[in-house]
């Protein structure tokens, strides 16, 4: 996915490429700059953990929908529900004397 | 008169109760249909993916569309309470339990028209696996970092990035390289670096260890201990329309 070869007529206009120049600006946070809301810069630091959870979903084979090896538990049923709201049962809490 | 007045105090009481109990809702749902799938969740991580046909063209497309929104986008990811650290203050956490489209059904069933259920606009996957993501700070030198054996530069000759990621017991510590520290043995290349010094390796981020969670009506619990790749069965909850 990085791979760019410069000695390609118009490497600079591969996917790659302009790829790379994207990532280099979020994870430098060099686009982000401008934006006085992002105190302690923490969108760049948003970007790179975006960067981290793409990679398992992308390197997924569910997401490719290619075969799962036979050996993984794969989900057994799914369901219809209707979504309703009830009253939450308040969490049990520590005794101070155990 | 005097009967008004006795209705009002007793509705001061009533009210009065109500709003210093300690009140909250949570989400339920009412299963009203269940159909056996064959496929269903996210598999464990291949990375015999690269090697298939035109995986980078693709891959590039694919990356992009989920890049930048993954986190946002409720039908892939959701919010969790963390596994691996103590607070929400610190730590943000998200599962990945695959989305309905991936999943393979049992075409023996009958088909879901828009006739049917149409109350029922939430989905639940039972037993599927999934990934949760933990990430949460880790202190600049412990565990240490090496450029040569954990930092990777990516890039051509008017540009790069360098990211470092490092497995450490059952997570990993990921961020970048300060400016000052852009070089590597290998390449002696420069990353362009900020002049303000502002980058630093405070943006080691740790990727930690995922383990099951079992979602019933809203309340999670957390099983098996497992490793980055390790995944157990669960029920994910996914309440949206269809």
């Amino acid at each position: 996915m990085f791979s760019v070869n410069q000695s390609e007529p118009y490497y600079d206009l591969t996917a790659q490429y302009l790829m790379m120049t994207a990532l280099h600006s979020d994870i430098n946070g060099d686009g982000r700059r401008i934006n006085s809301f992002d105190i302690g810069l923490l969108g760049s630091l948003l970007d790179l953990q975006q960067l981290l959870a793409a990679i398992p979903l992308l390197f997924n084979s569910m997401f490719w929908e290619l075969p799962v090896a036979l050996d993984v538990s794969m989900g057994k049923s799914v369901a219809l529900a209707i979504p309703r709201y009830r009253v939450a049962t308040p969490p049990m809490k520590k005794s101070a004397y155990l | 008169m005097l009967t008004g007045r006795l209705f009002f105090m007793l509705l001061r009481v009533a009210l009065g109760v109500v709003l210093l109990s300690d009140v909250s809702t949570e989400p339920a749902y009412t299963e009203v249909y269940q159909s056996p799938v064959l496929v269903a969740g996210l598999s464990p991580i291949n990375t015999n993916l690269t090697t298939s046909f035109n995986f980078n063209e693709f891959a590039i497309t694919e990356f992009w569309f989920v890049y930048r929104t993954i986190f946002s986008d409720t039908k892939s990811v959701t919010a969790v309470d963390p596994l691996n650290c103590a607070s929400r203050d610190t730590c943000s956490s998200y599962f990945m339990p695959g989305t309905p489209e991936k999943l393979v059904s049992d075409q023996s069933q009958p088909s879901i028209t828009t006739d049917n259920f149409t109350q029922a606009v939430s989905f639940i996957q039972h037993d599927a696996p999934g990934f949760q993501i933990d990430f949460f700070p880790v202190d600049l030198d412990d565990p240490p970092i090496s450029l040569q054996g954990d930092c990777k530069l990516y890039g051509v000759s008017n540009i790069a990035i360098q990211i470092c990621l490092k497995a450490v017991n059952n997570a990993f510590v990921a961020g970048k390289p300060a400016p000052s520290c852009c070089f590597t043995d290998a390449s002696m290349e420069r990353l362009p670096a900020d002049n303000d010094g502002r980058v630093c390796m405070f943006e080691h981020d740790r990727l930690a260890a995922k383990r099951s969670r079992e979602y019933e009506n809203g309340h999670h619990t957390a099983s098996s201990d497992n490793g980055f790749r390790s995944l157990q069965p669960n029920d994910y909850r996914h309440s949206g329309h269809l």
